[in-house]
C-alpha cells in the first residue's frame, strides 16, 4: 500500500484542527503557514518571514515547502512570495459550535415565543385528558391548585412545589367521596387500623401465608416489609393517571399497586386470594325469613300454599342485573301470613292503647287519697298500656311516679306508705286528665301531647299515623262509660278543689260488672275492650305500629325515655303486637365512643327497624361487587343453589336474637372461591382486583351541578363603553 | 482473554448490574403508589449532565480530572444507562404531550446519534486501519490536490512525450471528474469497491490504443487513482465520524433546556405523591 501522507516536522506541516478559522486555500493545498486571525480575516501572509543576519535578509520557507527560494527576501526584509489573499472558512470543530450555538437560540426563542401566548397551555399540557375530563374541565387551573398562570407562575410554583392534596381537593368538587376523600378506601384510620388488625389476626390464624408477588416481595425486600400505612393521606393522582390521551383507563389499576398497602398480599385471585369469610351473608339479611323451613313446609302437604315452585317466584334481578330482590309481602306471604299481623287466630285480637287499670279503691279511700270516681272492675289484667306511658310521660312529673310505682301491684295497696299512694292518685288524676283532653279536645290533645314528645309541632299526617285517626264517637262513649262524672271531677281537681272519695257499694260493683266488654264501633281498626281502647292492626305495613315503631326506635324523633325504648321493645318483639318483628329485624348501629373528660363513653347504639329487603343505593359503593346477571348464563340444573346452597345445619333464627347483624349463621353456606376462580383467571374472565372490589367505598353520590336559578343570575351589565 | 475484552466484559457486567437495578427500584417503585417518574427524571437529567460535561472535559485538557479515554467509557455506559432510565421515566409508553414529545425524540436523536457514533468509531477505525491508509483529516483536500496535479503533469508529459492525445483525452474525459473532488462516499461506507472497479476497467480497455511509452503513463495514473480512492475512502470514513458530532452535540444543549422547562412543569403542576 502506498502511503499517501508523510508525517515527520520536515516532511509535514502541524495541524491545528482546534483553531476556529482556517485558510482558505488549505483546500488547494496552498494553505499560508501563519493562518487567519481569530476573527477569521485573512492576514495575508507569504510564504516565509525572512530574517536579517548581519547586513542581510535570509529566507525562511521551511523544507515542507520546498527550502529556501532562489530568489531570496526583498531588499526591504519582505518575502518575494506573497501568498494572495484568501476567505478563510471556519473549522469542523467552530462549525460544530456555531450549529450549536443556534440550536440553543432557536430551543430558548421557541419557547419564549410559546410561553407569550396562550398557546403554551398545548406545549407543556403532557397529553390530551381522559374523555370524561376533556370536555368539562376548563384550562389547567380547574384541576392545578397553583397553574393560576402557568407562564408567569412556572418557577414560583416550581419551587414552591404543587401539592397533591390541594390539587385533590379541586377533584372533590365533582367526586364526592364523603368525610375521609384523601384516605385508602375513604374509611376512617379507625376503620382502617381495624380492617389491619383483622387481616393480621387472620395471617397469624393460616398455617401457610400466601405468597406476595414477586415485585411486592422485592419490595419488601427493599423497605423491609409492605408498608400498610392507616394515618397516610393518598392524593387522587396516585392512582389516576391523567393526560393519557382520551381513551385511557383512568381507573387502571395493577393488582399489585392494589396490594401495596396491604397486610397480606397475594399473586392472584386463584392463587392466594383469602377463601370467602361468610361472604356474601357475613351480614343477616334484614329481612327474617328462614329458607330451609318454608322449603321444608312446602315440599311436605302444604304443596298448594307455596307462592310457586322456582327462586324466580320470589326473587328477581334488579335492572341493572347486578343485585337480586325480593319480591312483595302481599305476592308471596300474605296467604299465610297476615294473620300474624291482625291477630285474627290469636287469642286476644287487638293492641290496648288506652287501659283503665284497675285500683285498690279500698285502701284509697281508707287512707284519704281521693281519685274521684274509678271503675272498681277496671282492668285487672292491665297496667297502664305503653303508649299511654309514653303519652302521660309528657308531664315531667310522670316518669317519676312510674318509677316509684314501678313493679307495684295497684290492685292490692294495702300494705304501701302514703307517699306510694299518694303517687298512685296522682297517677290517676293524671290518667283523667288525659282522657278529659281527649273527650274534650280530641286530636288537639293528641297532636298536643306528640309535639311534646318530638319537641316540636306535630304535623298532621304524623298524628294522623300515631293515632290511626281513633274515632271521637268510641273514646268518649268509653270515657264516658269508664268515668261518668270525669268532667266535673278534673274540673274540681284541677281548681284545687277536694273531690269527694267515690265509695263503691254492691249495686255499684254490681252495675259495673254488667257493662259490655267487648265492642267493636264505627272502624274496625279501633274497639272497646273492657276499660281499654283497642287497637287491630289492619295488615302489612300497618302505618300506626310503624309509624310508632320508628318514633320510639332511639333512632326516631322522638325524646328518649324508658317508656319510649319499652313500647320500642314490646313491638319489635318476634312475638309482639303485630307481628312485626317476625320478619323485620332490628340492627343496632354503632356510633363509636365519645370522649368525656379523661374517660372513654360508649354510645348506645342506635336502633333501627329495617322496613326493606336489601335493595340497590345507586349511591352506595360496596367493597364487593357482583353482577348476578352476568352469571345466569353458568347456572345449571340446581339453579341459583349452585352458588347459594342450603345450610340446615345452621341455627338461622340464633341470628336474630341480638341486634348485631353481622353475627350468627346464614342459612345458606358459604360460597366456594375455588367455583369463581375458575372462570376469573387472568386469561379468562379476568382476576384483576378490581373485576370484584371497589376502591372508593361508602355512600358516595354525585356531586349536585351548581346552577344557578333564574331569579338569581347576575344582571347583565348595562354600562354603555 | 485480552485486557480490552475483559475491560469491556467487566464494563458490561456493571452496566447490567445497575440496568437490572434501574428496573426493578422503577418496578417497585411503581407497585408502592410512589411514583417513580420523579427519581428517574433526576437521575436522567445528572446523567444527561455528566454525558454533556465529557464535551467540557475534552475542552479542558489540562484538569486532572480521570483520563479522557476513561472519560469516554464512563460516557458509553452512562449514556446507555441513560436510555434505560428513560425508558423507565416515560412508562416505556409513547408520550402524548407535545412538550413530552419534543423531549422523546430529542433524547431518542441524541441517544441514537451516540450509539451509532459509538458503533462508526468501533468499526470504521477498525476498517481504517486493517485498509492500512492513515491520513490527517484535515489534510485530505492537499493530498488530493497533490494527486491532480501529479496527474496533470503525466498526462502533460503523455502529451508531449508521444505526441498522443489518447491519454490526455481519457483523462479528460474519465479521471478528472474522479480526481477533481471527493468520490463515491456510500460505496465506501458500505465498503464497496464496484466504482473503482468500473474506473481500472476503462484504464485497462484504454490498453490497446496505447504504445509502450504511453502505458508506463498509464500504470503510473493507474496507481493515483488507486491513491485517490484510498483517499476517497478516509475520507468518507473519517467524515462520517466526525460529522454524527453535527447531530448528537448541538441536539444535547437543546434536549438539556426541554430538560429544565420539563422539570419546572412537572413540579408545578404534579398533583400526586412524588
Amino acid at each position: 500500500m502506498k502511503k499517501l501522507d508523510r508525517f515527520g516536522h520536515k516532511e509535514s506541516q502541524y495541524e491545528r484542527p482546534q483553531q476556529k478559522w482556517i485558510c482558505g486555500h488549505s483546500d488547494s493545498g496552498h494553505a499560508c503557514q501563519l493562518g487567519p486571525d481569530k476573527r477569521g480575516n485573512c492576514r495575508k501572509g507569504s510564504e516565509c518571514s525572512p530574517v536579517k543576519k548581519g547586513e542581510r535578509w535570509h529566507c525562511t520557507r521551511s523544507e515542507i515547502r520546498g527550502g529556501k527560494c532562489t530568489e531570496g527576501p526583498r531588499p526591504d526584509g519582505s518575502c518575494c512570495r506573497p501568498i494572495p489573499p484568501c476567505q478563510p472558512r471556519r473549522s469542523l470543530r467552530s462549525m460544530r459550535g456555531l450549529v450549536t450555538w443556534c440550536l440553543i437560540a432557536l430551543s430558548l426563542g421557541l419557547i419564549a415565543i410559546a410561553f407569550s401566548n396562550d398557546s403554551v397551555k398545548d406545549l407543556i399540557s403532557p397529553g390530551e385528558l381522559g374523555f370524561q375530563h376533556g370536555a368539562v374541565v376548563d384550562g389547567c387551573a380547574g384541576c392545578h391548585s397553583q397553574a393560576v398562570h402557568p407562564g408567569v407562575n412556572l418557577v414560583q410554583t416550581a419551587i414552591v412545589g404543587a401539592s397533591g392534596i390541594e390539587d385533590s381537593k379541586l377533584c372533590l368538587g365533582c367526586h364526592k367521596l364523603g368525610q375521609e376523600s384523601f384516605r385508602a378506601h375513604n374509611l376512617s384510620v379507625q376503620e382502617l387500623k381495624h380492617s389491619s388488625d383483622k387481616v393480621k389476626n387472620h395471617l397469624d390464624k393460616l398455617e401457610t401465608k400466601p405468597e406476595p408477588p414477586r415485585s411486592l416481595a422485592l419490595l419488601s425486600a427493599v423497605f423491609g416489609g409492605n408498608r400498610p400505612n392507616n394515618d397516610a393521606t393518598l392524593a387522587c393522582a396516585t392512582c389516576h393517571l391523567e393526560h393519557r390521551g382520551k381513551e385511557f383507563n383512568l381507573e387502571d389499576m395493577g393488582n399489585e399497586r392494589c396490594q401495596t398497602c396491604h397486610a397480606s398480599a397475594f399473586k392472584s385471585f386463584a392463587d392466594g386470594h383469602p377463601k370467602f369469610d361468610k361472604y356474601p351473608y357475613a351480614r343477616r339479611t334484614p329481612i327474617i325469613f328462614d329458607h330451609s323451613e318454608h322449603f321444608r313446609y312446602f315440599a311436605g302437604d302444604h304443596k298448594d300454599k307455596a307462592p310457586g315452585s322456582s327462586c324466580n317466584t320470589c326473587h328477581h334481578s334488579d335492572s341493572t342485573g347486578t343485585a337480586m330482590l325480593t319480591g312483595e309481602f302481599s305476592k308471596m306471604c300474605s296467604n299465610c301470613h297476615v294473620n300474624d299481623i291482625t291477630g285474627e287466630k290469636s287469642k286476644e285480637v287487638g293492641i290496648p292503647f288506652i287501659t283503665v287499670p284497675a285500683l285498690d279503691l279500698e285502701t284509697l279511700a281508707e287512707r284519704g287519697v281521693s281519685v274521684g270516681q274509678w271503675p272498681a272492675n277496671a282492668d285487672a289484667e292491665e297496667d297502664l298500656s305503653q303508649f299511654l306511658k309514653v303519652l302521660l310521660s309528657t308531664n315531667p312529673k310522670v316518669p317519676l311516679l312510674l318509677a316509684k310505682l314501678k313493679d307495684l301491684d295497684l290492685r292490692d295497696l294495702s300494705e304501701q306508705d302514703d307517699e306510694v299512694l299518694a303517687a298512685v292518685g296522682l297517677l290517676a288524676w293524671e290518667l283523667k286528665s288525659f282522657l278529659f283532653d281527649l273527650y274534650n279536645e280530641k286530636e288537639a290533645a293528641l297532636s298536643r301531647r306528640f309535639a311534646a314528645l318530638l319537641n316540636r309541632d306535630a304535623q298532621f299526617t304524623e298524628v294522623a299515623d300515631l293515632s290511626a285517626h281513633l274515632p271521637l264517637d268510641l273514646a268518649r262513649d268509653s270515657i264516658d262509660a269508664w268515668f261518668p262524672n270525669l268532667g266535673a271531677e278534673v274540673r274540681l281537681f284541677r281548681a284545687n278543689r277536694a273531690v269527694p272519695i267515690f265509695r263503691m257499694d254492691a249495686e255499684d260493683l254490681a252495675e259495673s260488672e254488667s257493662e259490655p266488654v267487648e265492642s267493636w264501633y264505627q272502624t274496625e281498626r279501633w274497639f272497646r275492650r273492657g276499660f281499654s281502647l283497642m287497637y287491630q292492626p289492619i295488615g302489612h305495613a300497618d302505618n300506626f305500629l310503624k309509624s310508632w315503631l320508628d318514633y320510639t326506635s332511639n333512632s326516631g324523633p322522638m325524646v328518649k325515655t324508658p317508656y319510649a325504648d319499652e313500647l320500642f321493645l314490646t313491638l319489635s318483639d318476634r312475638k309482639g303486637p303485630g307481628a312485626c318483628g317476625k320478619c323485620h329485624s332490628v340492627d343496632a348501629i354503632n356510633t363509636g365512643t365519645s370522649k368525656v373528660s379523661d374517660t372513654e363513653q360508649i354510645i348506645a347504639p342506635i336502633l333501627a327497624i329495617n322496613w326493606l329487603t336489601n335493595r340497590p343505593e345507586p349511591f352506595r359503593h360496596r367493597f364487593t361487587i357482583f353482577s348476578h346477571k352476568t352469571h345466569f348464563s353458568l347456572l345449571d340444573q340446581s339453579g341459583c343453589q349452585k352458588c347459594h346452597s342450603i345450610n340446615d345445619e345452621a341455627d338461622y333464627l340464633a341470628r336474630y336474637e341480638g341486634n348485631d347483624p353481622m353475627v350468627g349463621e346464614s342459612r345458606f353456606a358459604t360460597m366456594n372461591k375455588d367455583s369463581c376462580a375458575s372462570c376469573h383467571t387472568e386469561k379468562d374472565a379476568g382476576s384483576g382486583c378490581l373485576k370484584c372490589h371497589n376502591y372508593h367505598i361508602g355512600n358516595l353520590p354525585p356531586a349536585a351541578v351548581a346552577a344557578t336559578l333564574p331569579g338569581f343570575m347576575a344582571a347583565p351589565s348595562t354600562d354603555k363603553e | 482473554m485480552s485486557s480490552l475484552a475483559l475491560r469491556r466484559t467487566r464494563n458490561l457486567i456493571i452496566f447490567g448490574i445497575f440496568a437490572t437495578g434501574v428496573v426493578v427500584l422503577n418496578r417497585i417503585y411503581e407497585v408502592s403508589l410512589i411514583h417513580s417518574n420523579f427519581r428517574t427524571g433526576w437521575l436522567l437529567l445528572g446523567g444527561m449532565l455528566l454525558l454533556t460535561f465529557f464535551n467540557a472535559r475534552k475542552k479542558l485538557p489540562f484538569l486532572p480530572i480521570l483520563r479522557a479515554a476513561t472519560w469516554l467509557q464512563i460516557h458509553i455506559y452512562v449514556g446507555l444507562l441513560s436510555v434505560v432510565l428513560f425508558l423507565c421515566h416515560i412508562g416505556f409508553r409513547i408520550p402524548n404531550g407535545r412538550l413530552e414529545i419534543i423531549l422523546a425524540i430529542l433524547f431518542l436523536v441524541v441517544a441514537l446519534s451516540g450509539v451509532l457514533g459509538l458503533l462508526f468509531s468501533r468499526w470504521y477505525a477498525k476498517r481504517l486501519t486493517s485498509r492500512g491508509v492513515e491520513v490527517i483529516y484535515e489534510r485530505i483536500p492537499r493530498l488530493r490536490v497533490e494527486l491532480k496535479e501529479k496527474a496533470e503533469s503525466l498526462v502533460i508529459q503523455s502529451a508531449s512525450e508521444t505526441n498522443s492525445t489518447t491519454i490526455s483525452q481519457f483523462y479528460q474525459k474519465t479521471l478528472a471528474p474522479f480526481l477533481n473532488r471527493k468520490r463515491n462516499s456510500f460505496w465506501h461506507l458500505i465498503e464497496s469497491s464496484r466504482p473503482l472497479q468500473v474506473l481500472l476497467t476503462e484504464i485497462a480497455n484504454q490498453d490497446r490504443y496505447l504504445n509502450d511509452k504511453e502505458r508506463d503513463i498509464m500504470r503510473e495514473l493507474s496507481e493515483i487513482v488507486k491513491s485517490k480512492n484510498d483517499l476517497d475512502y478516509c475520507a468518507a470514513l473519517q467524515g462520517l465520524l466526525k460529522i454524527w458530532l453535527f447531530v448528537h452535540i448541538p441536539l444535547t444543549y437543546s434536549l438539556l433546556i426541554a430538560s429544565v422547562l420539563h422539570v419546572l412543569i412537572a413540579y408545578s403542576f404534579y398533583g400526586g405523591a412524588r
